[in-house]
């Protein structure tokens, strides 16, 4: 029995230090033909009656304990050969990666789909118009003759012939108005230009998304709760809009528009000057002067409208401090809005 | 606008601090921007009486003795504008002047001096409140202010100053008493009960003495409704009294003289512009009419103007004395010599004044009041509170007032209830109605269904159905009303194909590693001329551009890309790949607006890692893109030589897509930036060829030939003739020809190039045999030879 016990020691002992060239040595060392294991096998005849049963066991046990360890040795040894032959691949895994610079769609392009997307799920048609645009369509049709007091509000690029680049996207109001017979449900996205010196919050060309709903029965309380709708879902479910008195000729009443502040959720901060709100741009319900202009019978219809600036909605999404930055062009900014 | 808390308080006493009124105001529609709060820097500094003054001998300094009330102090100056008489601020020792200096004993050559006597600026008031002469040397008190009084109770510096930014149809509120009347709304509404306004603005109880014979005639009707004039003799111009004085403080006026201050205070506090002219340069009747051409007037301000037919004149029977509501003509102007004065309160339309002072480049106070509309009805009221400070400043003695009226009657404005309900998407009962109109002072007369209403004169703002609605929406908050969705047929909504076109183009380049660009339209000449632009004649420009760089629309993308390429690689962006898809502009005999897509190119694609891994811009780089571009949308596209100024000669290409030029690409010319590729391509065109449905092209299931060539020809030869020699054959089994190794050198001959191809040939019906791919390149040889003269070497 201590012989059994002595000669798993020594395996042990034998297969820390051997080395892997050795281990087939080893292997017909101790279970060869002549190995120990088959030296006990023919021992058990000596061993006494009793015992024989029990150290026939014990010496299974330890053949059995030996050839396992004898396989994983012998695997292990393989797959520290299999590694040292791939070694002369090893890179350093830890450098960066190889990078194309890839294409950045523009945070105003951007901005514009995600304003359209929402607004075409909601049953709106997207619509263009001219940057060059007649007095017409720009003002008169508005509601705003010539030497309106409103007019001084947009100061206005003109060219000859009493055409202008447009200072607002409301005259597609009017285009679309003139094409289109009710219910309409319209916006309208696009480039526009004021003779507005540069400065954070202000830049001569910026661009506009313009709303434009008419049926019969198109309310001050449904502008509401389309543009709160909105708001919840381009700045998040808890926004929520506020209207204050405004005047803008084409429409009456006329509200400013505001959102919660996206920063403080109208507790008040920096971003909105302690207010708790951020002013958007302006809407209300469309005028009778301008539904007249385009033969539409206000006592048959009625509608609202609205203009926001996109980029003050990108400003106020992701917290760009200053207009100017939009046309600047500098790729550390553009590469940012992936 | 800057509104004085203390003035509204004495106008109209309530009980809401400034913050509060503030809120109250803005919610109401008149937006208070912010409060300054002002309050006196000085301590102890009253008001004193010079009871003599003389010059200290062998000096400039004067001893004075001033009386303060209290007592006489000694004090030593070196002003030269006073004389006994005047009253001054006096600083007593132990007092601080605005800037915090101390003031004290002093000792002058041996001469005590306790105290000193103060200029404007040693007060601390802004330069602009006092008059030209009141800058220089000791301010000299009104004389009948009285002494011994602190200097903060005779000018009222301490206030709290409204910053008011109004809205366009706000007429009734850019002045003093208008912004009084709308405390007094919300006074009745936090009351609930009707408006007052008639505690605003008092009309004194004046008796009219003499007589009044000035003829006064209109032939500009629709232009001057109504013009009254009133005579007040024997004035004698002066400085203002101390109570004007204060008012003019409050209502941020500079004073000039009794005269000009009175028609000023009206004016700030009242809304209402008043000309005064002298009489006695006055000549026979006064007519309200038009200029003619040629007829010219030097006005108040010694400019001689040029008239057109766009201003509304106040002449007499020499000719134009005033631009009506404009500005007064120098010659009949009140002087300090004026003895009798011409009092003109005339109800001008907005519409002729702003013409006409547009048309003369001339914006005044006056000129924009009458521009944003007046009260229509106090033309009078606003005589006769003139003429009798006149009376009080000036000991003048005001005559009976002229009138001639062409006011018409303004109509009642209807509004309906079920229209309100309507238009609001919520009902207010008719009962809430009145009372908000009764809160804004409207008179009404209830119909059952609906209401005639009668808003106060100076409500320029209301004249239709929905006017009135918007005031249910403003005196019950704009926040009060219910958010509802949209009801009615429900449709789905969609951008327009050329929107949704435009779309897919951007991802298209985006997906290609191209950063969306975006610049301004606007550009000057010398931007174009760095592009090397000069087709100048088809410019749209501006009338009225802000500068001249931005004095023309873009003719061209190049000019504004190629401005961001150079403004990236001077902040240190060294690999620049952009596009901009925008509107670019030029005129004939009118204007266009087109869609272009602009390119630029600079620098390498890849980031360098250390892998020596380098993809850089270039030529083909560039043109790859394009390819790939027109792949994307199903267009045919070819390519031809043509030169473009901004392009290099040897490194450009013409794109060509349905036979016509729809773009061209390269490299930058020479004094450009360098190794820059640029391309443009005509949007609108795109659009048009695009072809939006893709259609599945089966492909072989046998397995491809492969077979390398090589074609030695001479070196001029461009590679497009190779290929197009090649598939010109039209061999259905050949399914590309891949270029891959271009060589010159030995053992070639000079002059001689070999081009190395990849050929790869497959069936849709078979694997081909070497003998069947044999006979395709034995044709293909013939045709190299007779094509392009090259020779075949097979490998």
């Amino acid at each position: 029995m201590q012989e059994i016990e002595k000669i798993k020691k020594r395996f042990e002992d034998e297969i820390l230090t051997v080395m892997a060239s050795e281990i087939k040595e080893l292997e017909i060392k101790y279970l060869g033909r002549k190995g120990m294991i088959a030296v006990f096998f023919q021992e058990i005849k000596n061993v006494p009656e009793g015992k024989k049963r029990k150290f026939g066991q014990d010496v299974n046990e330890l053949k059995a304990y030996i050839e396992e360890i004898i396989k994983a040795r012998l695997e292990e040894i393989k797959s520290q050969e299999n590694l040292k032959s791939l070694e002369k691949d090893k890179i350093d895994v830890t450098m960066t990666g190889l990078r194309l610079s890839n294409g950045a769609p523009n945070i105003i392009t951007q901005t514009i789909r995600e304003v359209e997307d929402i607004f075409v799920s909601m049953g709106f048609d997207v619509m263009t118009g001219p940057e060059i645009e007649s007095d017409y369509y720009n003002f008169e049709a508005l509601n705003i003759p010539e030497y309106h007091p409103a007019r001084d509000m947009q100061d206005t690029f003109y060219l000859a012939q009493k055409m202008l680049l447009r200072t607002q996207t409301s005259p597609i109001q009017i285009r679309t108005m003139e094409t289109y017979k009710p219910p309409i449900r319209m916006i309208a996205t696009g480039r526009c230009f004021r003779r507005d010196a540069a400065d954070s919050s202000h830049f001569p060309i910026f661009h506009q998304i313009e709303g434009l709903v008419v049926d019969k029965k198109v309310s001050f309380a449904n502008l509401k709760g389309t543009l709160s709708e909105f708001a919840k879902r381009m700045f998040g479910k808890n926004s929520r809009i506020r209207f204050s008195p405004s005047y803008f000729p084409f429409v009456e009443p006329g509200a400013e528009t505001a959102i919660s502040c996206v920063m403080c959720g109208g507790k008040g901060c920096p971003v909105c000057k302690y207010s708790g709100w951020l002013e958007m741009g302006g809407s209300g319900m469309v005028h009778p002067n301008v539904l007249r202009n385009v033969s539409i019978e206000p006592e048959e219809y009625q509608g609202f409208a609205f203009g926001w600036g996109i980029e003050r909605i990108a400003m106020v999404k992701y917290e760009i401090p200053d207009i100017r930055m939009f046309y600047q062009n500098d790729l550390r900014f553009l590469r940012q809005f992936k | 606008m800057l509104i004085s808390m203390k003035l509204i308080k004495e106008t109209i006493p309530n009980n809401y601090s400034a913050s509060q009124l503030a809120e109250k105001l803005t919610s109401l529609g008149i937006e208070v921007e912010g409060i300054r709060k002002i309050k006196h820097n000085f301590k102890h500094i009253t008001t004193g009486k010079i009871e003599n003054i003389e010059l200290i001998h062998d000096t400039k300094l004067f001893k004075s003795i001033i009386n303060t009330g209290k007592e006489k102090l000694q004090i030593i100056t070196a002003a030269t504008n006073l004389k006994t008489g005047n009253i001054i601020p006096v600083a007593l020792p132990g007092s601080k002047i605005a800037n915090g200096t101390a003031v004290g004993k002093k000792n002058f050559k041996g001469v005590d001096s306790h105290g000193m006597l103060c200029s404007v600026s040693e007060l601390g008031i802004e330069n602009d409140l006092v008059s030209n002469e009141e800058k220089e040397g000791i301010f000299l008190l009104p004389t009948d202010t009285p002494i011994g009084v602190p200097f903060e109770n005779v000018l009222p510096v301490d206030d709290e100053l409204f910053e008011v930014s109004l809205l366009p149809d706000r007429a009734d509120a850019f002045y003093l008493a208008g912004i009084a009347r709308w405390v007094e709304i919300i006074m009745a509404r936090d009351e609930n009960r009707p408006a007052n306004f008639s505690k605003i603005g008092q009309l004194p109880d004046i008796q009219a003495f003499g007589k009044n014979d000035v003829e006064i005639e209109i032939s500009s009707k629709d232009m001057c409704p109504f013009y009254s004039g009133r005579i007040i003799r024997n004035i004698y111009v002066k400085k203002s009294s101390l109570n004007l004085r204060q008012k003019l403080f409050l209502l941020k006026i500079r004073p000039i003289n009794n005269i000009v201050d009175v028609t000023n205070y009206i004016m700030k506090f009242y809304g209402q512009p008043l000309h005064a002219f002298d009489f006695d340069r006055l000549n026979g009747k006064i007519i309200v009419r038009t200029a003619k051409v040629g007829e010219k007037l030097t006005t108040l301000d010694g400019v001689e103007r040029k008239l057109n037919n766009h201003n509304l004149l106040i002449s007499d029977d020499s000719g134009p004395i005033a631009i009506a509501g404009v500005m007064g003509g120098e010659e009949t102007a009140v002087t300090e010599t004026t003895k009798n004065i011409f009092l003109e309160s005339a109800y001008f339309s907005g519409q002729a004044i702003a013409k006409s002072s547009r048309s003369l480049g001339l914006i005044t106070d006056a000129s924009t009041l009458y521009e944003k509309g007046i009260d229509y009805k106090f033309q009078s009221s606003a005589s006769k509170l003139a003429a009798n400070l006149m009376k009080a400043e000036a000991n003048g003695s005001p005559s009976e007032e002229r009138t001639v009226s062409y006011i018409l009657k303004k109509q009642q404005v209807k509004v309906r209830y079920d229209r309100i309900n309507s238009i609001l998407g919520e009902e207010v009962s008719p009962s809430d109605v009145k009372k908000y109109f009764d809160f804004e002072g409207f008179k009404y007369v209830d119909q059952g269904d609906k209401l005639l209403v009668n808003a106060p004169s100076f409500r320029q703002d209301i004249n239709i159905e929905e006017d009135l609605i918007e005031e249910v929406v403003r005196m019950k908050g704009y926040n009060e009303f219910k958010e509802k969705m949209l009801e009615g047929k429900i449709k789905s909504g969609s951008r327009t194909e050329f929107e949704d076109f435009l779309l897919r183009l951007k991802d298209k380049l985006v997906a290609l590693g191209l950063v969306e660009v975006n610049t301004v339209s606007l550009v000057g000449i010398p931007l174009l001329q760095s592009v090397k632009f000069s087709d100048a004649e088809e410019l749209v420009e501006l009338v009225n551009p802000l500068s001249e760089e931005m004095k023309y629309l873009r003719p061209t993308l190049l000019a504004t890309v190629y401005e961001v390429l150079e403004r990236n690689i001077n902040v240190g962006v060294e690999d620049i790949a952009i596009f901009e898809i925008g509107k670019i502009f030029h005129k004939t005999n009118k204007y266009f607006e087109k869609t272009q897509l602009g390119i630029m190119l600079h620098g390498k694609r890849v980031e360098e890692n250390g892998l020596k891994v380098s993809l850089k811009y270039d030529f083909f780089y560039l043109k790859g893109l394009v390819e790939e571009i027109f792949e994307g949308l199903n267009i045919a596209v070819n390519f031809s030589q043509k030169e473009y100024p901004a392009l290099h000669p040897f490194q450009v290409e013409e794109i060509i897509a349905d036979g016509k030029e729809i773009g061209c690409f390269g490299r930058l010319n020479k004094d450009l930036e360098k190794n820059s590729y640029y391309a443009s391509i005509g949007v609108d065109e795109l659009y048009k060829l695009y072809v939006k449905k893709i259609k599945f092209i089966p492909y072989s299931i046998y397995p491809p030939v492969k077979r390398d060539i090589a074609i030695v020809l001479n070196g001029e030869v461009p590679e497009q003739s190779v290929r197009e020699a090649i598939f010109g054959l039209r061999i259905r089994e050949l399914k590309s020809a891949t270029l891959f190794d271009v060589y010159k050198g030995a053992p070639l001959p000079n002059q001689k190039k070999s081009l190395a191809y990849s050929l790869e040939f497959s069936s849709f019906d078979k694997t081909l045999t070497g003998e069947e791919v044999d006979k395709f390149i034995n044709e293909i040889e013939l045709s190299i030879k007779e094509k392009v003269q090259g020779e075949l070497r097979k490998k």
